[in-house]
């Protein structure tokens, strides 16, 4: 039973990450295309003020009604495609990985600003209302993203969180003490969902009463109830989730994560240390000071805390009582990055609770 | 005895957790509407005496603090500790307007008290800003995924290395571009401290001042736009007064440029008299082979402020924009990303959001409570009750936004904040623009400041050095921070003067506010003026005497509809008879009606009763009844004004 549940909070974390990586792409997209469209299309074009501001800056007067304007205009689309194309011969000749000869990359540069022009006026053609619903598509994205984040930041724990106190919770009563805290979690996100359901029945209502005239989002045909879902949806598995931490807690089955995870990667840390010349390399870090909340649960290779007790502490994975430090209002690690992605990342799937560089070094 | 035998650390987390509970209680005690004036002033955080309000708000307080200390205790999530709170606020200061038995009954049309939380969650959809978030996080994310920290190093070092201590310098340099580019504090300073902490001291810098360096360098992050901080706060502090996120990056960018500044001349000066004042020789051709390497990091803000300040994009474009380049750039020309490490990125950008924006969500429905129960407009009465100043307001909000920032991260603080002093300010006629770069400003200290200071655990880990060290390390340069922070604080220009000039059109001399609560208005803004006063052309009319013109206005319509519809013979005088009888008597509506109808015959005379009326009703007001009467009976209007 227990063994489904967590399969099935897992299959759903992966639905999740697959709707947000992918919804965030389309939101940036959309936007971009509905830039790129209003810049190339109408008479009033956008670059063309731009462009006389930016002239403005440094002197020349082309403002419309002026002498000038008439030549900003000839000459604007030229010095547009100059600059795209410089740029272009910049990147191929820059580029990290089979940098191009000059006449090469000159060739490239004419040629794919030529294609990227072309694809522009392709859009411009497909849709010539442009993409005014960009936006508030992108704003109803964010909401979900938004919202499914926030049940992901619970499967992974990374919500904000002030622990000051309980770190100093007598070890035998912290598992009473997480099991209340994460119920009484759990029963606020279930207030939530159910005000949110209301919401969204109210909104359905209104769609519905209206004939689907009202309770539509402006100039979209999607109507708010649908938006709006994503509230009940995302409380709804958080309130789950937090009842399942509780009960894992209770179980004593949480273990604490190294704060550092996702910080830096141990390469950088090895080099850092190397390089100051106070550490040597392989000796065992003391546990860092960071606040964090970050725990997780224990997975099917960790050997049992109690099994290895005097492992070091980057031997196994601290039991969160033997821990003594810890902060108030914390930070997400997935705040703070620097190369970890230049790692390739080892069956990542398997993996989704993030376990970092302290598990793979083990 | 129990305090002297917890270490420092402790000791500093249960301060902490204290003042967090008194100074969410300050903020409470004025929504009670009972606290005194001196609650406000910035000793309150040392004795809070909480029995001091009384009767049902005072105990509706204690439940309120109860609730509060025993989610700490529990170590409840953020969000759901402001959630509580909120609700528990609206259950006990609704006054009985709301139903809260519908609250257990899922049938939409009854009203339960709790449908403004999913209503402020679900209102996060109309506010385009707040599009700009995932977009400048994502951006980020991906453009800080290679090395471009050692890219931004280079043309750091190339630019400035000619100078004493120029390694500092370019130290300082490069947590500026990087900070522009990722916006957050603590991962500028692992991507630069990671390369800079060896190499300055391989310079022959000391461990202290290197690590003090790097770490408070690191914190310029979210002064330099574009600055996720700057987004919220414009979200936020939109409720009191519009504001302009174009404007804010702008005001943004001296100061962050000042205090980067001021950081390089204590290095410089440090350097000089310390002997390690190691300069390399600079040349052009080192400036344009780091450039070369660099500049499609250092393109990426500047493709965004370009493009907000040409006004080719608004920001939310120019956040869209960025993630677009920054795939680019790292797929095709850094190539230090593939695709497959493309979600990771992408989850994490949303998981960070999601932790986010839960928080200001349920923080939006307790700014709501505050805005109902009109807790900005009696913190207001307080303050003007203390017969405050500017300078010394100014100095009491920079009191406690640094201990605000801290005690909590940046993004909580400007949430629980802002709403509460943005109005204030305002009616101390200082420029919310101005406001927010303090707010920024501070809570940039508030990183560096125990015990909540992000970037001294990301420093006292990456640098493995005890955390006590690393506090101390950066002490110098925090009171630098602090120079700083006063210069801009009481320099209004600083701040000010970029937006001025190429925002605004005016002088780049911004005036340091009176704070005459009589003249909080700008020079550019109209007079306001009662009803009653103006002259004849401009009168202010009361909403009752609007009412009333249009009311009069529309009788005039029907009239003459149903003299229409009905053939009477002599149209014009049925109208005229009509009205009468209505009553329509208000002279602001009879007179340029009786006027026009006189002029009938007249080509004009339609016209000029459409103009009249439009300057009655300020709108375009039709009225096809009318006209057809005037059209029918040419020569009967003259008689019937006789």
């Amino acid at each position: 039973m227990t063994e489904q549940l967590s399969r099935l909070n897992r299959l759903v974390y992966r639905a999740e990450r697959a709707f947000v990586a992918s919804a965030l792409l389309v939101m940036a997209l959309v936007v971009f295309l509905d830039v790129a469209h209003r810049t190339f299309s109408g008479e009033r074009s956008k670059g063309l003020e731009a462009f006389i501001k930016v002239i403005g800056w440094f002197g020349p007067d082309l403002s419309e009604g002026t002498a000038g304007h008439a030549s900003a205009l000839a000459v604007l689309p030229w010095v547009a495609f100059a600059l795209f194309a410089g740029l272009m011969w910049a990147a191929a000749r820059a580029a990290t990985r089979g940098a191009m000869p000059h006449a090469r990359a000159a060739l490239v540069a004419v040629g794919g600003t030529a294609i990227a022009y072309g694809m522009v006026l392709v859009l411009v053609r497909l849709l010539p209302n442009g993409l005014i619903w960009s936006q508030p598509l992108a704003l109803i994205l964010t909401l979900w993203v938004g919202f499914i984040g926030a049940s992901m930041a619970t499967y992974e724990h990374k919500h904000l969180r002030v622990e000051a106190v309980i770190r100093k919770v007598p070890p035998r009563l912290r598992k009473y003490v997480d099991l209340l805290s994460s119920t009484i979690t759990a029963l606020f996100c279930f207030g939530m969902t159910w005000v949110s359901i209301r919401y969204v029945r109210f909104s359905y209502e209104e769609f519905v009463s209206t004939g689907g005239q009202g309770g539509v989002f402006v100039g979209l045909d999607i109507p708010k109830y649908v938006a709006f879902m994503a509230l009940p949806l995302a409380f709804g598995i958080m309130t789950a989730r937090f009842a399942s931490v509780g009960v894992l807690a209770y179980q004593g089955r949480l273990v604490e994560a190294d704060p550092l995870d996702g910080l830096v990667d141990e390469k950088t840390k090895q080099a850092l240390a190397v390089a100051v010349g106070e550490v040597s390399t392989g000796a065992v870090r003391p546990p860092s000071d960071v606040p964090t909340e970050a725990v997780r649960p224990i997975r099917d290779d960790d050997p049992l805390p109690d099994a290895s007790p005097d492992a070091s502490p980057d031997a196994s994975p601290r039991t969160r009582a033997s821990r003594s430090v810890g902060g108030v209002v914390t930070s997400r690690a997935s705040d703070v990055v620097t190369d970890r992605y230049g790692a390739a990342d080892e069956n990542d799937d398997e993996n989704d609770v993030p376990t970092g560089k302290d598990g793979a070094a083990r | 005895m129990i305090w002297r035998n917890l270490t420092s650390l402790s000791r500093a987390r249960i301060l902490v957790a204290l003042l967090l509970v008194t100074f969410l209680a300050m903020s409470m005690s004025v929504g009670g509407g009972e606290a005194e004036a001196a609650q406000w002033s910035p000793e309150v955080e040392d004795d809070f005496d909480m029995d001091a309000p009384s009767g049902p708000r005072g105990s509706a307080m204690l439940v309120l603090l109860l609730a509060m200390v025993a989610m700490i205790s529990l170590g409840s999530p953020l969000f759901m500790i402001l959630g509580v709170i909120a609700a528990l606020c609206f259950f006990m200061y609704s006054d009985g307007y709301a139903d809260w038995g519908a609250c257990s009954t899922l049938d939409p049309a009854s009203f339960c008290g709790y449908d403004s939380f999913p209503a402020k969650m679900a209102g996060l959809s109309t506010k385009n800003v707040l599009l700009a978030i995932p977009f400048f996080v994502v951006s980020g994310a991906i453009m800080s995924a290679g090395d471009i920290a050692n890219r931004l190093v280079a043309v750091a070092r190339s630019l400035v290395g000619f100078l004493p201590g120029g390694l500092a310098v370019a130290a300082v340099g490069g947590c500026v571009f990087f900070a522009a580019i990722s916006g957050s504090s603590p991962v500028t300073v692992i991507a630069i401290g990671s390369v800079m902490y060896p190499a300055l001291i391989k310079g022959g810098f000391s461990p202290r001042f290197s690590m003090g360096l790097v770490t408070s360098a690191g914190s310029l992050g979210i002064v330099i736009p574009p600055s996720i901080p700057m987004l919220v706060y414009a979200i936020v502090a939109g409720g009191a007064a519009p504001i302009d996120v174009g404007e804010l990056f702008m005001a943004g960018l001296v100061p962050g440029f000042m205090l980067a500044g001021l950081l390089s001349i204590y290095s410089v000066v440090l350097a000089m008299r310390g002997g390690t004042g190691h300069r390399e020789p600079f040349s052009w051709v080192a400036v344009g082979r780091a450039l070369r390497d660099g500049m499609w990091a250092i393109l990426l803000p500047v493709q965004i402020l370009g493009g907000i300040y040409s006004g080719l994009f608004t920001p939310t474009e120019a956040a869209a924009v960025s993630v677009v380049y920054a795939l680019i750039v790292e797929l095709f020309i850094h190539r230090h990303l593939t695709l497959a490490q493309l979600p990771k990125i992408l989850v994490e950008s949303a998981v960070m959001m999601g932790s986010l924006l839960i928080i200001m969500a349920l923080a939006f429905g307790l700014n709501d409570f505050l805005v109902e129960e009109k807790v900005p407009d009696q913190a207001i009465v307080l303050i003007q009750a203390m017969d405050l100043d500017v300078v010394k307001f100014l100095l009491v909000v920079n009191a406690i936004l640094l201990v605000a920032g801290a005690l909590m991260d940046s993004i909580s603080a400007i949430m629980i904040l802002a709403p509460l002093v943005v109005p204030i300010a305002i009616k101390f006629g200082i420029d919310p623009i101005h406001l927010g770069i303090i707010f920024i400003v501070n809570l940039e200290i508030g990183y560096l400041t125990p015990p909540i200071g992000l970037n001294l655990f990301v420093a006292s880990s990456v640098f493995n050095k005890p955390l006590g060290e690393v506090i101390r390390s950066v002490v110098p340069f925090i009171l630098i921070l602090i120079v700083g922070l006063v210069g801009i604080t009481y320099i209004p220009s600083i701040a000010m003067g970029p937006v001025n000039v190429i925002l605004r059109d005016k002088p780049f001399y911004e005036r340091f506010p009176t704070g005459d609560p009589e003249a909080p208005r700008r020079d550019d803004m109209p007079a306001i003026l009662a009803p009653g006063e103006g002259d004849g052309e401009t009168k202010v009319l009361s909403m009752q005497e609007m009412t009333e013109i249009s009311e009069q206005a529309l009788i005039l319509c029907d009239v003459a509809e149903n003299v229409v519809e009905a053939e009477k013979p002599d149209p014009v005088q049925a109208w005229l008879d009509g009205i009468a009888r209505q009553g329509a008597t208000n002279a602001a509506v009879l007179e340029p009606a009786k006027k026009a109808a006189a002029a009938a015959g007249s080509p004009q005379a339609y016209k000029e009763l459409a103009a009249a009326m439009k300057g009655v009703l300020e709108q375009d007001f039709e009225c096809e009844e009318l006209e057809e009467i005037l059209a029918k009976k040419p020569g009967a209007a003259a008689a019937a004004t006789e």
